[in-house]
């Protein structure tokens, strides 16, 4: 039998952002979900649900440690997101950025987070200076590897070159699973026929999409077919913006994989996600030694809300399971 | 990724001073998927039965602070809150006709990470509380 896996189940409290917003779940109540599923880390993202961010009373912080306690679980990763176009007419400076990255990794380390997420438009240069913070909070940077931005990508190398010849603890990555999709989404389709697109224009995109046919190129036959309407071309469109890696490269990578954000769209009712592969990817992992988190992302409320109430919880239960099927535990 | 819950259907009514009607309220929800700072706001634009308002009459109001339309940009420290019913007042003598209006909202955020503005776009056929 295999041996036990090493990987632990986190759940991004972004998951359950249509149910805060709407106003359904409070703060405590996605942290009580999350316990729910047997996961044992919380992912947070501040700027979402911290009334007042980013000032946080002594109380909340008591608070939070408690809820900590009180349902099992434990704070995992802190998504930063560095609103370097504060002001209309400027981009911040680089002591400004900064500053503000230190504001997160101080807020992050007073919440108890040992990863902060930094975006794929922070400038190294801002993530350079704030090594020395990031060592004084205890709190890594992690560079999100998000789609359309992947490995192999200049972007990543430059970023990659600098973590291994700096030979930095403190700054490393953390994959998107949205840089694996293997094929569209079933729910954006849906979307875009809902929304008055073609069918057989919508397939077309889809199936040159999953057969690795070049997406630039398909966004041009759709251009020039007479019946493509708006919907059709912005279908293309969103094809674009979507990338399939094979996950085989992440064993490259595992001494600078922080976290993992287990992104998914929709777990049907027979715990598939139709679009990301889920097993082969939990299986490099694992087999590769990754031990850190993985943790649940939903992704999928804006592409049903339109048409039916969205439940997040069922669908961050549903994700649980699948991936605690992958990992025997 | 919000928009269709931005126009609120509650708290829209008409403000009255000293016994005089001098404009109406309308609460909009953020468009976006957290809170920001008010200065992340592009613009506002708003049509009720198809007439546009003026910027210069409006005010913005969330939880912190309530600020002219035309300081918003300079306002760091004050959000809007994910979820947050913020509240918009726009100047007019006499306010609406009482009834039900559409309400026609565009919300345009700067978003740092993002090449493009994040622009939020409701409308709702919504009814007047009646004072």
């Amino acid at each position: 039998m295999r041996e036990k896996s090493k990987i632990k189940r986190g759940v991004s409290l972004y998951s359950y952002q249509e149910e805060f917003y709407t106003g359904k779940l409070n703060l405590e109540q996605c942290i009580a979900e999350v316990a729910k599923t047997g996961a044992k880390g919380i992912e947070l993202l501040p700027e979402q649900m911290l009334k007042g961010f980013p000032k946080v009373s002594e109380e909340f912080v008591d608070q939070w440690f408690g809820w900590m306690d009180q349902y099992g679980v434990e704070p995992v990763a802190y998504d930063a997101f560095l609103d370097n176009k504060l002001f209309p007419n400027r981009l911040l400076t680089l002591e400004e950025n900064v500053d503000m990255m230190v504001r997160d990794l101080k807020l992050a380390n007073k919440l108890g987070f040992k990863v902060l997420r930094t975006l794929v438009s922070t400038p190294l240069e801002v993530v350079k200076a704030s090594l020395p913070y990031a060592e004084e909070y205890g709190v890594k940077i992690a560079l999100e590897v998000h789609a359309p931005f992947t490995f192999g990508t200049p972007w990543f190398e430059e970023r990659m070159e600098y973590i291994i010849s700096s030979g930095t603890k403190w700054f490393g990555i953390m994959p998107d699973l949205g840089i694996f999709v293997k094929r569209i989404p079933p729910v954006m389709e849906q979307r875009h026929i809902r929304d008055g697109g073609t069918p057989e224009i919508i397939t077309f995109v889809s199936e040159n999409y999953e057969n690795g046919v070049d997406k630039d190129e398909t966004l041009e036959v759709v251009k020039k077919m007479k019946n493509a309407n708006k919907v059709d071309l912005a279908y293309a469109e969103l094809a674009r913006h979507l990338i399939y890696t094979d996950p085989k490269i992440l064993k490259d990578y595992i001494p600078y994989i922080m976290h993992v954000h287990g992104k998914y769209y929709d777990i049907t009712d027979d715990y598939k996600e139709p679009s990301i592969p889920y097993k082969d990817i939990i299986n490099i992992l694992d087999e590769a030694g990754y031990d850190g988190y993985i943790d649940s992302e939903y992704e999928g409320n804006r592409h049903i809300q339109d048409f039916m109430e969205v439940d997040s919880v069922k669908q961050v239960q549903r994700h649980q399971e699948l991936l605690k099927s992958l990992l025997d535990n | 990724m919000f928009e269709q819950y931005m126009v609120c259907e509650d708290g829209f009514k008409n403000v009255e001073e000293n016994g005089e009607l001098i404009g109406f309220e309308v609460k909009l929800r953020i468009p976006y998927y957290r809170g920001v700072s008010l200065s992340l706001i592009n613009s506002i634009d708003l049509e009720v039965d198809g007439i546009s308002f003026p910027q210069d009459d409006m005010l913005f109001k969330v939880e912190t602070g309530s600020f002219p339309y035309n300081e918003l940009s300079t306002v760091i420290n004050n959000r809007w809150e994910f979820g947050e019913k913020a509240t918009l007042f726009v100047k007019k003598k006499g306010g609406l006709d009482s009834g039900s209006h559409k309400v026609h909202a565009v919300v345009n955020l700067r978003i740092s990470y993002l090449p493009w503005p994040n622009i939020g776009d409701d409308t709702k056929t919504i009814t007047l509380v009646e004072n």
